[in-house]
């Protein structure tokens, strides 16, 4: 069974009077492990779709089903207990709280799923580590670069162990050397823990180093294939 | 939970101005709504125990039925008899709580120095209750206040026909300690009657418009004066305020079972005055309150929905870090709760300022129709400042409730993709 299947997803939204149909029918499974970019132009839906994977956005029609269970039957509560306990997530702005240190940015989602501090410091630690930032673990966001910025949410996305990653063009606002090395590092932790990755872009540089590459235009599926 | 605490109290210092400003309006609102209460608990006390202690009417007054309504055109019929009195002491005998039980007879007549007459306001009571009430009113009074309204004299009238007189009698009557008057009042059979007196006290009445017809006669002597040998009340005193309603109820029950045709009353239902004070110190109360009330409620809203706007990217991060709806509500609240409990905080230390500044200064201020400054006093009243803490909690808690509701229902993609 795959870890993800969409079934003829559609998406809708209200822009003022006009109706923007952000996708159009998708169907797409994505299986444990996969590292799988969703790319295409701007506009052409990956957020959208990435918003339905990380169940953070309901379809207008179609299914998401994750681990076979249909997304659009859980309850609110039902769902942010899925993405605090299944679904990590990075984003392009890396979204860090502002006000909490590195180390307290990567405990949060274990405190949120009520951990112990004690239990919550020593894995966001072990994450930190993994990243290479414990050093800076007491930094808070403001002093640590935009690549380090970065590090500490992946740490932060991967510190509950995820089923799946799911990163919303983690690179686009950093320069190509830390790019580069922030999608090495996703690569490393996919290959190491097998955890699933699903991220969107338009930089092609980027898609080198992926199992599969899914191209969207224009709210559908244009073209899906393998890595190299 | 130290987490959501930590997170709150952090972003209320990442926006110190901001913070700062709200907690003052709250430490404001507390001050001045604790202080107020101190305030009024001063009037009401003051005023409470001019009533029981320094009036001479107890905790309660026992009359003859119909008294109040119809004694002064019937005197004779509504006076206690002694064959009462006696039943009413024998009835409170025993019980601890009860202090005193003094006959009074409250006169009216007037008094002459031999060329001048005027009119007088006098009270009957026995010398040895009058020192208790008064030995009362001392514990409770400033001190300075106290000496300054007794002006003159040992105080006791020792023997029966010593009288304390109101220092604007004695202007009146050009009336000195020592001084020597008659006293003309008609009897409760009609008849006109004299007897002399001496001046033993001269005292501030307080009160403007009794103090150049205030006189304090012994009891004996009113009722030498007005020819009877009852009393027209009694005031029991006792030895705590709260005893007030059990002994009531108890001598109401006494009364009927003994068949004794006796009421009785509270201080509060016997001071008018106090009434009217309290009424209009509550309104005044409630009016400070409400604007307190929308101050602060303004504040923390303002303060909150603010902080929910800058905040709707990282609500929506938290959300889909697995927050649930309630808990960003939490969130908020906690930082509401945190801007309550600080702002209680200054403001309980803008209260002990201000009741040590009143303390040292020792303000006074003259009240409508009294003859002399009051000193002004704020009490410290424990249960106001934890009333006022509770309630400003509360309303910084009701207050965030809304921005906090907004928040926790926001679209997820749509707060993320807040700008």
């Amino acid at each position: 069974m795959a870890l993800i299947e969409i079934n003829s997803v559609t998406k809708d939204y209200l822009l003022g009077q006009t109706v923007v149909h952000a996708l159009r029918g998708i169907t797409l499974e994505i299986k444990e492990g996969e590292f799988i970019a969703i790319w295409g132009p701007s506009g052409s839906g990956k957020t959208t779709l990435l918003n339905l994977v990380g169940a953070i956005d309901e379809p207008t029609s179609g299914q998401v089903r994750f681990e076979g269970q249909v997304l659009s039957t859980f309850t609110d509560d039902q769902r942010s207990e899925l993405r605090n306990r299944s679904i990590g997530f990075i984003f392009q702005g890396f979204n860090l709280v502002p006000v909490l240190s590195a180390l307290e940015n990567v405990m949060l989602p274990l405190q949120i799923r009520g951990l112990s501090g004690k239990e919550a410091f020593g894995r966001a630690m072990d994450r930190l580590e993994q990243v290479g930032l414990s050093d800076y673990s007491n930094n808070r966001p403001d002093k640590l670069s935009g690549g380090q910025q970065q590090r500490v949410s992946i740490a932060r996305a991967l510190v509950t162990n995820p089923l799946l990653v799911i990163a919303d063009e983690p690179t686009a606002n950093l320069d190509s050397d830390t790019a580069m090395k922030i999608l090495g590092l996703m690569r490393l932790l996919n290959s190491e823990e097998r955890t699933t990755f699903v991220f969107s872009t338009h930089d092609q540089r980027l898609l080198s180093n992926v199992d599969r590459l899914v191209r969207l235009e224009d709210g559908l599926v244009s073209n899906e294939e393998k890595g190299q | 939970m130290i987490t959501w605490i930590r997170i709150a109290l952090r972003n209320l210092m990442k926006n110190a101005r901001r913070s700062l400003i709200t907690i003052l309006a709250i430490a404001l609102g507390f001050g001045s709504v604790t202080l107020f209460a101190g305030f009024t608990e001063y009037m009401y006390s003051g005023n409470r125990d001019v009533a029981i202690y320094g009036r001479g009417g107890g905790h309660l007054t026992v009359f003859k039925k119909g008294f109040l309504e119809k004694g002064r055109l019937d005197p004779a019929r509504y006076l206690i008899t002694p064959e009462e009195i006696q039943a009413v002491r024998e009835i409170v005998q025993g019980n601890p709580h009860v202090l005193l039980v003094s006959p009074q007879l409250h006169i009216s007549g007037l008094l002459s120095n031999g060329k001048i007459s005027t009119i007088f306001l006098g009270r009957g009571i026995v010398p040895s209750e009058l020192k208790l009430f008064l030995e009362q009113m001392r514990t409770r009074v400033n001190p300075k206040f106290m000496k300054e309204l007794e002006q003159s004299g040992s105080g006791m009238m020792d023997k029966e026909y010593s009288v304390t007189v109101s220092s604007g009698l004695a202007r009146l009557l050009e009336l000195k300690l020592g001084s020597d008057a008659v006293a003309m009042a008609s009897t409760i059979d009609g008849q006109m009657n004299l007897l002399d007196v001496e001046v033993a006290k001269i005292i501030d009445a307080g009160v403007e418009s009794i103090n150049d017809k205030f006189m304090e006669v012994p009891f004996r002597f009113a009722q030498n004066l007005v020819d009877t040998d009852g009393a027209d009340r009694l005031a029991v005193l006792l030895e705590d305020l709260a005893y007030t309603a059990p002994v009531r109820d108890m001598l109401k029950k006494a009364f009927v079972q003994r068949g004794l045709d006796l009421e009785v009353k509270t201080w509060e239902q016997m001071s008018g005055w106090y009434r009217r004070v309290k009424g209009l110190f509550d309104v005044i109360f409630a009016f400070l309150f409400l604007i307190v009330f929308i101050i602060v409620t303004m504040s923390v809203v303002n303060t909150m929905s603010m902080a929910v706007f800058e905040r709707t990217r990282e609500i929506g991060t938290l959300r889909a870090l697995g927050f649930k709806r309630r808990g960003v509500q939490w969130l908020f609240a906690f930082e509401s709760a945190l801007l309550g409990i600080l702002g209680s905080v200054g403001g309980f230390v803008l209260s002990c300022i201000g009741i040590f500044l009143v303390y040292v200064i020792e303000p006074t201020w003259i009240p409508p129709g009294m003859t002399r400054g009051v000193p002004i006093d704020i009490k410290f009243v424990p249960e106001a400042m934890v009333l006022c803490f509770f309630f400003l909690l509360a309303l910084c808690l009701i207050a965030s409730f809304i921005p906090a509701r907004r928040a926790a229902r926001a679209n997820i993609v749509d707060a993320l993709g807040h700008v």
